[in-house]
């Protein structure tokens, strides 16, 4: 008996009927003789990319423990689920006691935005002059940014150079 | 350099991951990051794992 892991990501506009998924996955779990050790769910994410045109995806981490071939089974049915986007199943060693830190607080994440735009439309309102002077600070900060970062690419070059050269 | 991450080099691991990766979301080379050659095998594996869950990106231009 194995222990996978099973990661997936679910489409984000049907996370409110999560409970017919769970109930449905965890019987497509058992039918095939799978025991489920754990499971995480982390709820909505940022995508690093899009995916289907989707820019969050409800992430769900299941720790299971059965056959290996019994796996492709569960593949066959998982690739024709609407739901599913991703998946990806993982042969581990031991389950893990703790949790993934990828949980996003969004409360936090909508209190942010409004305020800083709040005090962006005062400060654009009463200091013209002050935004002007920092803008150019900020852009002569690039530039000495941008050529700290194109000297380090030169040094890189130079060093890949000198080892082909050896 | 870093003993204890050989534990905890995971795809999930995003706050180590991130250290390893430009700002294009290229990969660092062992020599610059400094980085033992297994340790780096482990994390260019677990980045590579990482884009493909959508954690981390392919580039900086994806938009």
């Amino acid at each position: 008996m194995q222990n996978y892991e099973i990661a997936l990501i679910i489409n984000p506009d049907l996370s409110k009927d999560i409970d017919k998924f769970f109930t449905s996955f965890e019987k497509l779990l058992s039918d095939n003789n799978f025991s489920i050790s754990r499971l995480e769910d982390v709820g909505r994410r940022k995508l690093a990319y899009s995916i289907d045109d989707h820019n969050k995806g409800h992430y769900l981490f299941y720790y299971v423990e059965g056959t290996p071939e019994n796996v492709s089974e569960i593949e066959n049915k998982i690739k024709f689920n609407d739901m599913i986007i991703r998946h990806l199943f993982v042969k581990i060693n031991n389950v893990p006691d703790f949790e993934s830190d990828l949980k996003e607080d969004s409360a936090k994440d909508e209190d942010k935005p409004k305020k800083a735009t709040k005090s962006a439309d005062k400060k654009e309102e009463t200091k013209k002059d002050d935004d002007k002077k920092s803008d150019d600070a900020k852009e002569t900060a690039d530039e000495v940014g941008e050529d700290e970062k194109v000297t380090e690419d030169k040094q890189a070059e130079n060093e890949k150079e000198e080892t082909k050269d050896e | 350099m870093s003993n204890l991450d050989s534990k905890f080099i995971n795809y999930k691991n995003i706050d180590l991951l991130k250290r390893y990766i430009t700002e294009t979301g290229k990969i660092v080379p062992g020599r610059v990051s400094g980085v033992t050659s297994s340790q780096q095998r482990k994390i260019t594996k677990a980045i590579k794992v990482a884009r493909y869950m959508a954690l981390l990106p392919y580039t900086d231009s994806h938009n």
